[in-house]
């Protein structure tokens, strides 16, 4: 992309209605973050359909605010009440806790906003300068490459997420048999409709999200509700020890800063291997630093180091998952599929047209990530202390408001009553594949990729006169076929190997 | 056969009810072809379904072989009396929710008064004191209407 792109793309940002979007975004994400129960998937499949109402680097100015400020705010429940808002802030609750319960929470959230914001801007810096080269790459691929990147980003989801292969594979099938309903795009024939004209444009990708991490995690969790259990936990949480300050000492932050900057680095990397997510992320990063640093043992009993490391690999993991979503149109985890289906929503193609016939927009979207990370920057440390209170609020009243706007959101978007059904089926659907432990990634996956999936094999093939040795005699289809089935043998192999091992 | 309720049997029978349910759909639907015209290379409208059917189906037998071979080993559903309680308020919060759909979709035009009933009734069922559930619904209620009536226009008629 030119400087004449990412000039004319600033230039268009700088309206009062992006930067007040923005804010919102970064609130909210905050206050998704800060509250237990809520992750940021769940929000930004909330606030996408109003972003729907607006205009489009508004409604993106909105997200992004969102998503950044979600992951970071996660760091707020793992530091003070030792539960990880998200799955990337894990290992924050390992270092950060010990810190609160020492006194030092306050630092423990300054180091947290100040380490996101590090690992943020690295990670977008490097989705920057990478994005555009890895995009160029798909110019040669044609639909045996396009289906088989769709297939290895499925069986990355499914054998990556939950650690239950056979779980996944069948929601996975789901997936892709939920995908198909609609009308045929090849012969225009009406498959699954049951003669209802609103389901000839196929099931929306939106209500289905809202329902499987909106209502569903609200009927999850009051499923495993216990009132008493709530009831102590908020006694625990009103003696509060004492915060102290926020800024940590500059000398101590530049001999973190060289260490931080790897594990962003990795961090990044390892967001862009589709469905590795935040969780492994900062586990290896947290792992790897542990490991090389000389207070390695401090860490996990309250070490700052720790924290810094973990903080900015948690945000670090966003850069990488935009760039795998952008270039190749594979979610990096389920937040990306959510972010991934606004874009297909807004007529955007991911690939290599986001950084061309869209290059302007494509470079709005990574300016605004880095706005929002100034934003939570500026707003995260200002109300650190302040976050601290909303974690007192009762999980019912989060509950009420999450189930009105599941229904209120899934109708907006198209205005179809049918929405509101589909959403209220995959929230219980949802709640049982929780219970179950059903991994639900790859149901969304297979739904977002199963039409793209199908297109191209049916282009494949006719292209090739029928002959299934297509995908098998073009190399980079052959070679992302081998990743596919070597992906769904690893975990087959390590469990043979593991059982061999418990029986030796 | 309850130790069979316990594992993965239960949704391994889910899987090959909606895989069998899909493959009859395709088979009794002649259009819905799967081969198509395998010289020209074109596959048919049912190829895909069908495949994604028959893996259901496939798969979900596998999940209850599964399920048979843990023995009621696992009990992901832990059926404990606070847990009872909570299936309990489920219920009721499925139930209202449907029952809201079901009035909106009659009434048409009092989506805003059902979604504000909704939030009482909901919020009752989650054992919120009564000052505050009244003062919650006005407070949500007029939130959705401001947001989402006044300013983005959204006629809320099914």
């Amino acid at each position: 992309m030119s400087i004449d792109v990412w000039m004319s793309a600033f230039s268009n940002l700088l309206t009062p209605s992006v930067f007040l979007y923005l804010i919102a975004g970064v609130l909210i994400g905050t206050l998704i973050g800060a509250l237990p129960g809520l992750s940021a998937t769940m929000g930004i499949a909330l606030v996408t359909p109003i972003t729907f109402w607006l205009d489009k680097a508004d409604g993106f100015a909105m997200l992004m605010g969102l998503w950044n400020a979600a992951i970071f705010a996660g760091g707020i429940t793992a530091i003070l009440i030792n539960t990880p808002g998200t799955p990337a802030s894990l290992t924050q609750s390992w270092d950060g806790y010990p810190l609160y319960k020492q006194g030092k929470g306050g630092l423990a959230l300054g180091i947290n906003v100040i380490y996101s914001f590090l690992g943020g801007m690295v990670s977008i810096i490097l989705l920057i300068l990478l994005a555009s080269p890895i995009a160029s790459i798909t110019i040669k691929f044609g639909p045996a490459e396009y289906c088989m990147v769709a297939l290895f980003g499925m069986s990355m989801m499914i054998a990556v997420s939950g650690g239950d292969v056979l779980k996944g594979l069948v929601l996975g099938a789901l997936g892709i048999l939920l995908s198909t309903v609609g009308i045929d795009p090849v012969t225009g024939l009406q498959r699954f409709c049951f003669g209802r004209t609103d389901l000839t444009a196929g099931i929306d990708f939106i209500p289905v999200m809202i329902g499987l991490f909106g209502l569903a995690e609200v009927l999850f969790q009051i499923y495993e509700y216990n009132a008493q259990q709530e009831e102590k936990d908020r006694e625990a949480r009103q003696v509060n020890l004492k915060l102290g300050k926020v800024l940590p000492p500059a000398k101590e932050m530049s001999r973190w800063t060289p260490r931080c900057l790897i594990s962003a680095v990795v961090a990044t990397i390892v967001g862009a291997i589709p469905a590795a997510g935040g969780d492994i992320a900062s586990i290896i990063c947290w792992g790897n630093s542990k490991r090389m640093s000389k207070e390695g043992d401090e860490y996990g009993k309250g070490s700052m180091e720790g924290l810094a490391v973990s903080s900015s690999a948690n945000n670090g993991v966003i850069g990488g998952a935009m760039c795998t979503m952008l270039t190749l149109g594979i979610p990096g985890d389920a937040t990306t599929a959510v972010l991934l289906g606004s874009l297909m929503m807004y007529g955007m193609t991911p690939g290599y047209k986001m950084f061309t016939e869209n290059a302007e927009f494509t470079a709005q979207i990574m300016i605004l990530m880095i706005l929002a990370n100034i934003a939570f920057l500026i707003i995260g440390l200002a109300t650190a202390k302040v976050c601290a209170r909303f974690l007192n609020m009762r999980q019912p009243t989060v509950w009420v408001a999450v189930s009105v706007l599941c229904i209120v959101g899934s109708f907006c978007i198209n205005k179809r009553f049918t929405d509101v059904v589909i959403m209220f089926a995959m929230g219980i659907l949802g709640m049982f594949l929780k219970i179950y432990k059903f991994p639900i990634g790859p149901l969304v996956l297979g739904l977002l990729l199963g039409a793209t999936i199908e297109k191209n094999v049916r282009l494949a093939m006719v292209i090739s006169g029928g002959k299934w040795s297509y995908f098998v005699t073009r190399p980079i289809s052959c070679v992302l076929l081998i990743l596919v089935i070597a992906t769904f043998l690893f975990p087959i192999i390590k469990s043979l190997v593991k059982k061999k091992k418990a029986q030796a | 056969m309850k130790k069979l309720t316990k594992g993965d049997a239960i949704p391994g029978i889910f899987s090959v009810i909606i895989g069998v349910f899909g493959l009859v759909l395709i088979l009794t639907n002649q259009k819905m072809t799967i081969l198509g015209n395998s010289l020209t290379g074109v596959l048919g409208p049912g190829f895909f379904p069908f495949l994604a059917s028959l893996c259901l189906v496939l798969l979900g037998i596998a999940l209850i072989s599964r399920g048979i071979r843990q023995n009621g080993g696992i009990d992901y559903l832990n059926l404990t009396p606070e847990t009872k309680k909570n299936f309990l308020t489920i219920g009721l919060i499925t139930g209202s929710c449907l029952l809201l759909l079901i009035i909106w979709k009659l009434t048409k035009n009092y989506f805003i008064i059902s979604l504000f009933i909704y939030s009482i009734v909901l919020n009752l069922l989650l054992k919120r004191s009564k000052v505050f559930t009244i003062i919650f619904a006005v407070v949500l209620t007029g939130f959705i209407y401001a947001l989402f009536v006044m300013a983005f226009g959204i006629n809320f008629r099914p």
